[in-house]
């Protein structure tokens, strides 16, 4: 696999002058904003309180004085040194406070993935099978329905539907505050019943597309010259589909990782806040909407780098699993 | 594939091409005396699928009434009516109010037109933008190869590999918000796709035939370029284009919804669920009719470019 | 095959996630009341409350014979900047303060409370108090509180780096450091050479109290950021409640403290941290949170959900600011005649949905009101305009006002995305009487540059703080809040308010203040909008002695009423 390595190792080296380009366009596009950045992190009352010369102070203490360039190349020294600065509105180091989030964040795209995966493949091959048939062409439209749907609508939608009205599911957070000394299946039974909603949204808006690729890739490959060969060869039957299987379920997932993946930081924002979960998505958005600057470039870089290895990754996979296209 | 538009040509063509394509109607193999135009093959198959003209009606009554909004209504979208909203609380749909009122006493109903024509104004826009930058990138990258190629791809690389959502935030953040703004930075992050298309459209019709005679027959490269192989691109394009202005509503609204679009009192669907969510439960047609517009209108440009995509080219499905 | 597969994958991950959150419970009564929760349809016309029917306090709603133990789940809008709340800038970390730290005293209502401070007294020369801390106070480690904390803490934040006016405000209210002398372990005085009547209102409000033998070794640049005291079970807290708990972004869990100077109802606190509004208000009604600020808007709805409703008197000043540095607002007919057109009654109903009242006054919920000392501008548009003809101005064809060839236009700026509805209506107030009256909505920073910088005809401007005008001051003296109006006789009354030995002395000071800065019509008066707290039938409120600013007196008597 050297040609591989080498294709990786390309990469690799492509992403960094990127990164590099990203990240300073972003700093210098932050210093177009008009305004004092300090009315961000100081309370109005505070600031107005502050005399000239704690102003001054306290500026200094946030080094916004220093020339934009000047800044920045602090910024990238910290970053090589593996510290990503503290955050302005909250004085905590950065690296701490996407750890404390990742977690969760990851863990819902993995399970929303999962389940996507879960019901969207065998729905896509079904419709692959009775192609043109009620149930493909439902599909169909349904996909497109899925992505029609405005996400913040249908989540506000939903916790008014089945929150406030039917009161079957619990309206935010994670965890249920008022169980006493749950044993361990009635926790997993109280996180599931709070994930059903933010979880459940995304899956079912998001299956429709999931099953409708599926379909297209399977029809794609159907006909294709080597699962011809590969019966013509002898292999038994069992062992074609077998293969078959194995590149319906991995080549969608190897373009979904792209997109996940750049999705983790931003993505789930809007779930994540009406939600009240605790995810990094509501974090990086919320640094926008506060103007924390620090954060602001952590979470710029780690979703660069995100969909920088995404794709990177997607495309490894792609052809790992897929023999024809290693002949580019 | 069709490889000449023009009408004279229909008749000979006719008959090679149903031979080709097998999936073709009976009717079109014989001579008739009426010559069907390209695009009337295209639209009687586009009739076949009932989302496409459902898609089709939806959409043209969206841009009707947004349109000719200031007649349907005879409020203003900014009129506050203190007593239409007795101690600032919505009332619901009546005869006065088709959709009813906000908080303010303004008419939902003609907000929603109002809207509907930002929506429709920014999701057309920004396309139009995105396609203003990205297909004539592709056509010099598909056409002429070699540096421009190189440099228009890592162009397209750079921008594809920046987390566009956080970007669109980000800019919209730190820019005033408004609309020239908003459908700038809609334009300016969306195009790479259109490119990438239109390039490898161009990679694999430069090689055809046709070119080659017109270059041979001395043709300039510019003509060549735009006004032969650059139409054979357009209709497929079409599918990614009604779902890119579905894309750029949605993306719209989203802006407007975490307040970065559209600011008071200029009505914007997205701003409008945004000022609902305090009323769910009390007012919930404040967010259900915000909401179903901009579900409409997405899925009615959806069904369009699907139909409009399986009436180019039956045989892929 | 891949399905089952799949299914194990997706079930280890949910089992991981809650692996994750496993949290220790210890033993404690078993009750998880649901609020009771009549849907009633929402009328067209929501019953508006009058002052008398929304009960300014909570009543005990049962009787209860043990009060003892169960857990109440309060709400908070962010996560605590820092977890060892003492280094907090304000948001959470107040909240904390009152229920993890070691409070002096607290204003209710102008009256004053004694909590860890237990009586104070004033020498005849009026320069030394005496102080007296309960002698059975400890912190949450076990080691007593003693007045070497108090004095440690006063010292401790007069240090430079503390810039900001929290820490520094019993400098910042006062001209001079007060010293601080240990008499014994439970007594201290506090001596100045001028009076210094404003001491409580820095006790009430701004002051932190930090254990001496945490913070000793730390480095006042560190304060803010150091994990010393951080680690969730072992903070040393000294109120009735220590932080035994906290998951990020979901909830602080809090249990008694059981060397807290008196007794400690609830074994568990918890606070949630919900930062949406309307997320708040569901999970009160799915019984997710028992007690929650209300927006004005679901009044209504927490009615008929029969929950427990009291009402606060609303945010401090409120006013719409007009330069009077301006050539059109220096004159200040015209800005009597704003006050005039101002529609303080069809504010409240619109903005506010009927849910506030006249603010006769200057500013609300502030010590020595004196309202009857103010100017009030009862909304009369005739009486306006007559004002403004008075002034030279006259009407001309399009029907606005027009003096040497200038329209009587003035631009409101506000800050957009917040104050956008008010903006509207007030612009809406100004229809028809002839002045032309723009609204501009301007990003936060922006604003706040313009305002302070006099870049604006008027504006918006609101506060909240602490009952004592002595508060007010600073601000004063930051012309822009106060329209940059200065005069002679009202820097001499402000000061005189501060100094005054006695009440009554005050008293009168801060009366011609109020009647001058109405008389000279600085700011348009706006209403008092009431503030709404809602709490589940199961919350027992009404020992806790509930205050205008949503907070409670007694956090250590609250208790659970079980189902």
């Amino acid at each position: 696999m050297n040609s591989g390595l080498k294709f990786v190792i390309k990469r690799l080296l492509v992403m960094i002058p990127l990164l590099f380009a990203v990240t300073l366009a972003s700093y210098l596009l932050m210093t177009i904003t008009p305004g004092d950045p300090m009315a961000m992190y100081v309370g109005q009352d505070q600031l107005r309180q502050m005399t000239p010369t704690q102003k001054e102070q306290r500026r200094e203490a946030l080094g916004l004085n220093r020339p934009i360039i000047v800044r920045y190349f602090d910024w990238l020294d910290d970053i090589l040194h593996g510290t990503f600065g503290t955050s302005f509105k909250t004085g905590q180091p950065i690296e701490k406070e996407i750890g404390q989030r990742i977690g969760i964040t990851m863990s819902l795209n993995i399970i929303t993935l999962f389940l996507t995966y879960l019901v969207g493949i065998p729905l896509g091959i079904y419709c692959a099978k009775h192609k043109n048939g009620i149930v493909d062409n439902a599909v169909m439209l349904y996909s497109y329905v899925g992505i029609s749907l405005p996400a913040f609508w249908l989540s506000i939608m939903a916790i008014t539907l089945f929150a406030v009205k039917l009161k079957w599911l619990p309206g935010l957070g994670l965890s249920d505050l008022t169980l006493k000394n749950p044993t361990f299946w009635q926790e997993v039974w109280d996180t599931i019943k709070h994930l059903i909603m933010p979880v459940g949204l995304t899956v079912i808006t998001g299956l429709g597309s999931m099953a409708r690729a599926e379909r297209n890739l399977y029809l794609d490959v159907i006909n294709q010259d080597y699962v011809r060969t590969a019966r013509a060869k002898g292999l038994p039957e069992r062992k074609v589909k077998w293969g078959h299987a194995y590149r319906n379920v991995m080549l969608p997932l190897a373009s979904e990782i792209g997109g996940s993946l750049a999705g983790l930081i931003g993505g789930s924002y809007i779930i994540e806040t009406i939600f009240a979960i605790p995810g990094l998505g509501a974090y990086s958005t919320n640094a926008i909407l506060d103007r924390d600057y620090p954060v602001i470039m952590a979470t710029l870089l780690m979703s660069s780098v995100l969909v920088m290895v995404g794709y990177l990754v997607s495309d490894i996979l792609y052809c790992v699993v897929d023999p024809r296209i290693r002949v580019q | 594939m069709y490889l000449f538009k023009k009408k004279h040509a229909e008749i000979p063509l006719k008959r090679i091409n149903s031979a080709v394509d097998p999936m073709q109607d009976d009717e079109d193999l014989y001579f008739s005396a009426k010559v069907e135009g390209y695009w009337t093959t295209i639209f009687k198959r586009f009739c076949r699928h009932w989302y496409g003209i459902a898609g089709l009606i939806v959409l043209a009554a969206l841009i009707f009434c947004a349109i000719a909004a200031p007649v349907l209504t005879p409020y203003e979208y900014d009129k506050i009516d203190f007593s239409a909203a007795p101690m600032g609380q919505p009332q619901p749909p009546s005869r006065e109010h088709l959709f009813g009122t906000d908080r303010l006493g303004r008419d939902y109903f003609t907000r929603c037109l109002y809207g509907g024509r930002i929506s429709l104004l920014i999701g057309f826009s920004a396309v139009a933008i995105q396609l203003l930058i990205g297909i004539p990138l592709g056509c010099i990258a598909g056409y002429y190869r070699g540096i421009a190629d190189q440099l228009i791809c890592r162009f397209i690389d750079f921008f594809s590999c920046v987390p566009s959502t956080f970007l669109i935030l980000l800019v919209n953040a730190l820019l005033k918000p408004s609309m020239f703004n908003v459908i700038l930075v809609l334009g300016v992050f969306g195009w790479t796709g259109y490119t990438r298309f239109v390039r490898s459209y161009f990679l694999s019709l430069r090689e055809q035939e046709f070119v080659q005679a017109a270059k041979a027959a001395g043709l300039k490269e510019r003509t060549i370029v735009f006004k032969h192989i650059l139409p054979h691109t357009l209709t497929p394009l079409i599918l990614s284009v009604s779902m890119g202005i579905g894309g750029a509503i949605l993306s719209e609204s989203g802006l407007s919804y975490l307040g970065l679009g559209m600011q008071e009192p200029i009505p914007s669907w997205g701003a409008m669920i945004a000022g609902a969510q305090e009323y769910t439960n009390s007012a919930p047609w404040l967010s259900v009719f915000p909401g179903l517009m901009i579900t409409l209108t997405v899925l009615s440009l959806c069904f369009i470019g699907e139909a409009f995509r399986q009436a180019i080219d039956p045989r892929a499905n | 095959m891949k399905k089952l597969l799949a299914l194990l994958l997706a079930l280890i991950m949910v089992l991981s996630m809650v692996a994750c959150g496993a949290k220790k419970e210890p033993a404690a009564d078993d009750q998880a009341a649901d609020a009771p929760a009549a849907d009633a349809p929402a009328a067209d016309t929501p019953a508006v409350p009058n002052e008398e029917d929304v009960a300014l306090e909570f009543e005990a709603v049962a009787e209860v014979d043990d009060k003892f133990g169960g857990q109440l789940i309060l709400q908070t809008w962010m996560d605590p900047i820092n977890i060892n709340f003492y280094a907090d800038y304000g948001s959470v970390g107040c909240s904390n303060y009152w229920t993890c730290g070691p409070q002096l005293v607290v204003y209710k209502g102008g009256e004053l409370y004694p909590l860890l401070l237990e009586s104070w007294e004033l020498d005849e020369t009026g320069l030394v108090w005496t102080m007296k801390i309960r002698e059975n106070a400890g912190w949450s480690d076990g080691t007593p509180i003693t007045v070497d904390d108090i004095i440690f803490s006063m010292e401790y934040f007069r240090q430079d780096t503390f810039t900001d006016f929290i820490f520094q405000a019993d400098t910042m209210y006062f001209s001079e450091t007060p010293v601080y002398e240990k008499v014994d372990d439970h007594t201290y005085t506090v001596t100045t050479t001028v009076p210094y009547p404003t001491i409580f209102d820095f006790y009430a409000v701004n002051c932190f109290i930090i254990p001496k033998h945490v913070f000793e070794n730390v480095p006042a640049e560190e304060f803010h950021t150091t994990t010393v005291n951080s680690t969730p079970g072992e903070i040393v807290c000294g109120g009735p409640f220590k932080i035994t708990e906290y998951k990020i972004g979901e909830y602080i869990k809090c249990e008694r403290n059981e060397y807290f100077w008196d007794e400690v109802y609830l074994d568990e606190l918890y606070w949630r941290i919900a930062p949406d509004g309307n997320s708040m208000f569901t999970a009160l009604q799915t019984g997710e949170l028992d007690f929650t600020f209300l927006m004005g808007s679901k009044y209504q709805e927490a009615v008929d959900a029969g929950m427990q409703i009291a009402r606060t008197n609303g945010a401090n000043y409120s006013g719409i600011s007009m330069n009077t540095q301006d050539p059109i607002l220096s004159d200040v007919n015209i800005r009597k005649a704003f006050s005039h057109i101002y529609d303080q009654q069809l504010f409240i109903d619109q903005a506010f949905g009927g849910q506030g009242e006249i603010n006769k006054g200057f500013v609300a919920n502030m010590r020595f009101e004196d309202p009857d000392a103010c100017v009030y501008y009862e909304h009369d548009v005739e009486k306006a305009k007559a004002l403004i003809e008075e002034s030279g101005w006259t009407l001309n064809a399009d029907g606005i006002y027009e003096k040497d060839g200038q329209l009587l236009e003035v631009t409101y700026i506000y800050e957009a995305g917040y104050d956008d509805f008010n903006a509207m209506i007030l612009q809406s107030m100004f229809e028809g009487t002839g002045v032309k009256f723009n609204i501009e909505g301007q990003e936060y920073s922006v604003w706040l540059d313009n305002v302070d910088a006099g870049n604006y005809q008027m504006s918006s401007n609101y506060s909240s703080l602490g009952p004592d005008p002595a508060n007010y001051y600073d601000n004063y003296l930051n012309t822009s809040l106060f329209s940059f109006y200065r005069s002679e006789t009202l820097d001499q009354a402000w000061i005189d308010g501060m100094t005054g030995a006695t009440d009554e002395d005050r008293q009168a000071a801060y009366s011609a203040v109020q009647h001058e800065l109405t008389d000279a019509a600085v700011w348009l008066v706006q209403p008092r909008n009431w503030g709404y707290y809602a709490a589940n039938q199961t919350c027992g409120l009404d020992e806790a002695q509930f205050t205008s600013t949503g907070m409670f007196v007694y956090f250590h008597k609250l208790y659970k009423i079980a189902e």
